[in-house]
């Protein structure tokens, strides 16, 4: 049997659940009973089971297709299910695309509010950094380690990838529509070097002439603003104008140290880790991430909480 | 005899996404004061009622936390202090909070991962520390037998405990991988209540000695 007609027998069956749920919260025994028995067919039994698993179900649902539903299929055979899901435009296939499938009589969801929780803070991408473990737990990365590993993640993929991600990146840390426009090929560099061996944590510069455009990020996981290290960055890039240039300093809390060199230095903006990280995943699509930028991503957030 | 974990918790515990959302919002506002909660920079109108929802589940899961542990020590602590017959006095909430030196609040619970009772032995200077947690990966006891202020007694622990010291004031654990918690958050806690009965009677002997 062909893979895409498998996975229309197996989202047929979703559908059909679906409606079992609805007729079961409607107490209409007749229709539901009907319906059940329509799916009692094994093949797509089995594969209505990994979808589900696929989808975070609980086990009460899966309890409910009985003991047909024992097998695992392999990673492989659920990103070709997936593949074919992205290719229909059901909304039960929607669904499992945006991983936001689940019944309404689906306890231990309701109960929690994932859905809720989800929503909040747009936990629907497959490759969202709440969903994975960080890259090695017990490893406490450094600042120049983290800054390395986004400049590394953000600039070291081909085409596309790259300008997606870093523009994700940059819309997180700020960066506006206008300051976007004409945006392509970015170049990133960590541990940018300036004079007097001072070095910028992260350089992301773009586009010629009168588009030319540049970002600078100074990093601090629980170090001080040096005195004039801002200023000293700022006039590093003083040949880019006002509009064509946005500085960002991005800390896990602000700090008195740290209001002080915002005082200062007014051209420059604010962020915490945690709220680049969670506009971030909003704003990066799962079409250009994968597994192993999103544990990075993990480990980045566990390391300035 | 079976116990179950409240679903939310056990959700928790599962699904590394809701950990993650959940651990952010009671950080934001750990006292549930006017402070801001943790709302997203780039939130959009028609995800705010999602948002406050969201934080809702949070503290519903804190809530049902500290409730489970209440729970879960009054099954296995309550009732084997009753078969044991010891012959212990309860501490008063405040008493026991000063006497180990712990907050039975719903945030001090949830940060601590703990619940404890304290009990005083009639007629002697002696006393019994007793708690329950659960750190997700599954629900223990944890137990301490002192004489005064802060003398130490050793008993004879069998495997099932973990010889693990708590500044090193002698409180000892279960072993949190000898009890397994299946799919549905439910747990036999006949092992937990064995381990009671086993330390408790030993305290009576020790007392009646």
């Amino acid at each position: 049997m062909k893979l895409r007609s498998i996975s229309s027998i197996a989202l047929t069956s979703l559908s059909k659940l679906n409606e079992i749920e609805k007729f079961t919260e409607n107490h209409d025994k007749e229709n539901s009973s009907t319906l059940r028995d329509s799916v009692l067919d094994l093949p797509s039994l089995r594969l209505v089971s990994d979808l589900l698993q696929y989808s975070r179900l609980t086990l009460t649902i899966r309890k409910k297709l009985g003991t047909a539903c024992l097998s695992n299929w392999s990673i492989q055979a659920r990103r070709d299910l997936q593949r074919f899901g992205n290719m229909l435009a059901e909304p039960v296939s929607a669904a499992i695309r945006e991983n936001t499938l689940h019944f309404p009589g689906c306890a231990a969801t309701r109960k929690v509010g994932a859905h809720d929780l989800f929503a909040a803070f747009n936990v629907r991408r497959r490759f969202h950094l709440f969903r994975v473990q960080p890259l090695v737990p017990w490893l406490e990365l450094l600042e120049p380690q983290l800054t390395k590993g986004i400049a590394h993640f953000l600039g070291n993929e081909p085409g596309q990838c790259t300008t997606e991600r870093v523009r994700a990146f940059l819309k997180a840390l700020g960066a506006s529509e206008d300051f976007l426009t004409d945006f392509r090929e970015p170049c990133v560099k960590s541990e940018a070097g300036i004079r007097d061996r001072k070095r910028l944590d992260l350089l992301i510069k773009w586009g010629d002439c009168s588009q030319r455009r540049v970002v600078a990020v100074d990093a601090k996981i629980g170090h001080e603003v040096s005195e004039g290290q801002l200023q000293a960055y700022g006039t590093h890039l003083g040949d880019f104008k006002t509009d064509s240039r946005l500085l960002v300093l991005v800390g896990v809390r602000p700090t008195r140290n740290i209001e002080q060199a915002l005082r200062d230095n007014p051209d420059w903006t604010w962020t915490t880790w945690h709220d680049l990280l969670i506009m971030h995943e909003r704003c990066l699509s799962d079409d250009f991430d994968d597994l192993e930028y999103a544990r990075f991503r993990r480990s980045l957030w566990d390391r300035t909480g | 005899m079976e116990k179950s974990r409240p679903a939310s918790f056990h959700a928790y515990c599962n699904d590394q996404a809701v950990r993650t959302a959940v651990d952010l919002l009671l950080a934001a506002n750990p006292h549930g004061n006017s402070k801001p909660l943790n709302l997203p920079k780039d939130i959009e109108w028609n995800d705010l009622v999602a948002f406050h929802r969201a934080v809702l589940s949070a503290h519903e899961i804190r809530s049902a936390y500290a409730i489970y542990l209440i729970e879960l020590w009054d099954a296995v602590w309550e009732s084997t202090l009753v078969s044991v017959n010891i012959g212990a006095n309860t501490l008063t909430p405040n008493e026991c909070m000063d006497r180990l030196n712990v907050a039975l609040d719903t945030y001090s619970t949830w940060e601590s991962g703990e619940f404890y009772r304290s009990y005083e032995i009639k007629n002697s200077n002696y006393c019994l520390g007793l708690g329950t947690a659960d750190d997700t990966k599954g629900p223990f006891l944890w137990f301490n037998f002192w004489e005064g202020e802060n003398t130490n007694i050793e008993l004879d622990y069998d495997d099932f405990w973990l010889r693990e010291t708590k500044d090193s004031e002698g409180w000892v654990r279960t072993r949190e991988s000898s009890l397994r918690v299946v799919e549905n958050g439910s747990f036999d806690i006949s092992r937990l209540i064995d381990a009671a009965t086993t330390v408790l009677a030993q305290v009576r002997n020790h007392v009646r000695d």
